[in-house]
């Protein structure tokens, strides 16, 4: 008895996050506003679908108002240990779910993860069966809690005006950033300047999100090394800064099927040019879609609903 | 009863992954002892390594990195980073006797520049280094050129011409006779960016490219006597690289042969005889970046790489300065 009561307290942290940041309800709506009804999970070792959304979350931001400034689709089939990644770009003009058309990284804003994931859905013809947010200290914390991560970086990133909102606490400030190109193992705050910077990039936020898709390759290595006793540090690491509807079941049985996917299996698929056209619309640079493109591209690894 | 319940919270704990978090080399000692004296950087500070033993150069206040020696013993230079800006240093072998080499603050943010990568051409006069270019008309384009100054002061002379929005222009080699080895980075048509080395006999005059596109490749490094040139190629697409060396005539370079392949090879440097290679990986798949040395890099069948040190977290786009 005494040490079941050593293990609970061992997970107390654990159990909490359970209860409060995964297995969040997500009440579906469809585009006319009906209940989509509960959709189904997939059964175990059944392919599914992540939407994958990170906010700047400073305080430039509402909580319950942010943009989702990252916006990934993974595609995972446990039986052949397949992935593929689909970055979503921000400035990508779309029906938004809740009525209207904007930006995408607006759709989390107007309704929350359901808005987000509803409208990924009608878009892009795809279903999504869980979707996971992220906050900026999240990614920061949770790489530091990894202790690191190895990267490749693939050129020299220089920014004069990377936002100085973690450095500073000034929501509104710049300063200057470089992340020095080739191998390396960095602490979580130069990780987040690698992927979060943009402007020396000509493809701007597409390219960043080619480097998204990178990170998220080295932290699948770096949980290689997990175990569940590790779960109530991570946990802690990410306090408020993540939530999902994976319940916490199905997040540490994706830590062994994480561990038997290799680089070579993980497929990472970024939108370019003719999938999309400049425009400015209200005022805003903005990509419009060329929806036959995309939907080929998406067609690729995601099956229709 | 408590007392195997409190157990059992400390066993849990017991088993989360420990990862290295990277002691101070002058705490440690190398698990082997290399020829002659080596200038590692770690956490913002350098530490020289003569024998088994490393010594602290500098503390961490100045966010020391990228050591490079200045021929005929004569001391060493290295970045020192803030925020916003770096600046070059020149110091003594021990560390001491330091004198600003570039003067890189500036009152307004944006007129602030980067500085890295130092090298001094063999005959010890001239200092070649990454320093970044603002173009006003493209704000966000901010990206390394190549550029040299006498290294006893004076005039600055703009190498390279770095394609806009790439990073540029990294990585100089100056080579004895004149000229320059460096990594260009390029993009694409569909906006993929890579790295070549390229060849440049003077300021700004045409270059030729000495690697393909293709193979990626960066971080050069070549030997004393100027006819191999070791290198750092990148799968992207698996996030691996490997360590290669090439002949090189002065003009082109000769067919690659693969010294090393991951875990993540990176930053080489020759011995000062030009017979030995040491470089920065990691040891096993993941982790922080350890010094190996390869012991006889030209054999036919090299001998594996030597692990050098053990624990440290060494800075990996920071190359070894070897004299």
């Amino acid at each position: 008895m005494s040490g079941l009561c050593g293990g609970f307290f061992y997970f107390l942290p654990v159990v909490t996050t359970a209860l409060h940041d995964t297995g969040q309800a997500r009440p579906r709506t469809d585009p006319g506003g009906r209940a989509a009804g509960p959709g189904g999970t997939p059964a175990a070792g059944q392919p599914f679908t992540v939407l994958l959304l990170g906010s700047d979350n400073d305080k430039k931001f509402v909580a319950a108002h942010i943009l989702t400034q990252t916006m990934i689709l993974v595609r995972v089939v446990p039986a052949t240990h397949q992935v593929w990644m689909l970055s979503l770009p921000r400035d990508l003009w779309v029906p938004i779910s809740t009525g209207g058309s904007a930006k995408i990284d607006a759709a989390y804003e107007t309704g929350g993860p359901s808005s987000a994931i509803s409208t990924v859905e009608q878009d892009f013809h795809v279903h999504v069966d869980y979707y996971a947010w992220v906050g900026l200290n999240g990614l920061v914390d949770l790489i530091d809690r990894l202790g690191g991560i190895d990267l490749v970086a693939q050129m020299p990133v220089l920014d004069n005006f990377y936002p100085a909102d973690l450095a500073s606490g000034d929501p509104y400030g710049y300063r200057r950033v470089v992340v020095l190109p080739g191998p390396q193992f960095d602490a979580g705050i130069l990780s987040l300047e690698y992927v979060r910077s943009r402007h020396g990039d000509l493809l701007g936020d597409i390219a960043r999100s080619k480097r998204q898709q990178e990170l998220l390759v080295d932290l699948r290595a770096a949980a290689h090394q997990l175990s569940l006793a590790d779960l109530p540090s991570l946990v802690s690491a990410l306090n408020g800064q993540f939530h999902t509807d994976l319940g916490l079941g199905q997040v540490s049985s994706l830590l062994p099927l994480a561990q038997g996917i290799t680089s070579a299996n993980v497929h990472e698929l970024v939108m370019l040019p003719p999938d999309f056209s400049y425009a400015t619309i209200d005022g805003q640079d903005a990509l419009l879609p060329n929806w036959t493109a995309i939907n080929a591209l998406v067609a690729r690894a995601f099956p229709s609903r | 009863m408590a007392g195997f319940g409190l157990g059992v919270w400390r066993l849990l704990g017991a088993l989360q992954t420990h990862y290295p978090t990277g002691r101070r080399p002058d705490q440690s000692h190398a698990l082997v002892s290399l020829p002659g004296t080596l200038v590692v950087a770690q956490g913002g500070a350098l530490y020289r390594l003569r024998g088994q033993s490393f010594t602290a150069l500098t503390g961490t206040k100045g966010r020391w990195t990228q050591p490079a020696p200045i021929p005929g013993h004569a001391g060493l230079i290295a970045a020192s980073q803030t925020i916003n800006f770096s600046n070059l240093v020149a110091m003594a072998a021990d560390g001491t006797g330091r004198r600003l080499l570039t003067h890189d603050a500036a009152p307004a943010q944006a007129d602030n520049h980067w500085a890295y990568y130092p090298r001094v051409s063999p005959d010890g006069r001239t200092l070649f280094y990454a320093y970044d270019l603002h173009d006003p008309q493209a704000s966000y384009d901010v990206t390394f050129a190549i550029m040299s100054q006498p290294l006893s002061g004076g005039p600055l002379t703009q190498w390279t011409v770095p394609h806009p929005y790439t990073g540029g222009d990294v990585q100089p080699v100056p080579l004895p006779g004149g000229g320059l080895i460096y990594a260009k980075w390029s993009i694409d048509t569909t906006g993929h960016t890579y790295a070549q080395l390229w060849l440049q006999s003077g300021p700004g005059q045409a270059g030729v490219a000495l690697t393909t596109p293709a193979a990626d490749c960066q971080e050069p490094a070549l030997s004393p006597n100027g006819r191999l040139l070791a290198m750092i190629c990148v799968d992207a697409r698996a996030q691996q690289d490997s360590l290669t060396v090439a002949g090189f005539n002065g003009r082109t370079l000769g067919p690659r042969r693969v010294l090393a392949t991951g875990p993540l090879p990176a930053s080489p440097t020759w011995s000062p005889s030009g017979t030995q290679l040491c470089f920065l990986a990691p040891v096993g798949r993941l982790g922080p970046f350890q010094l190996w040395w390869l012991r006889n890099p030209l054999a036919h069948h090299p001998e594996a790489p030597v692990q050098v040190t053990t624990g440290l977290d060494l800075t990996a786009t920071a190359a070894v300065a070897w004299s």
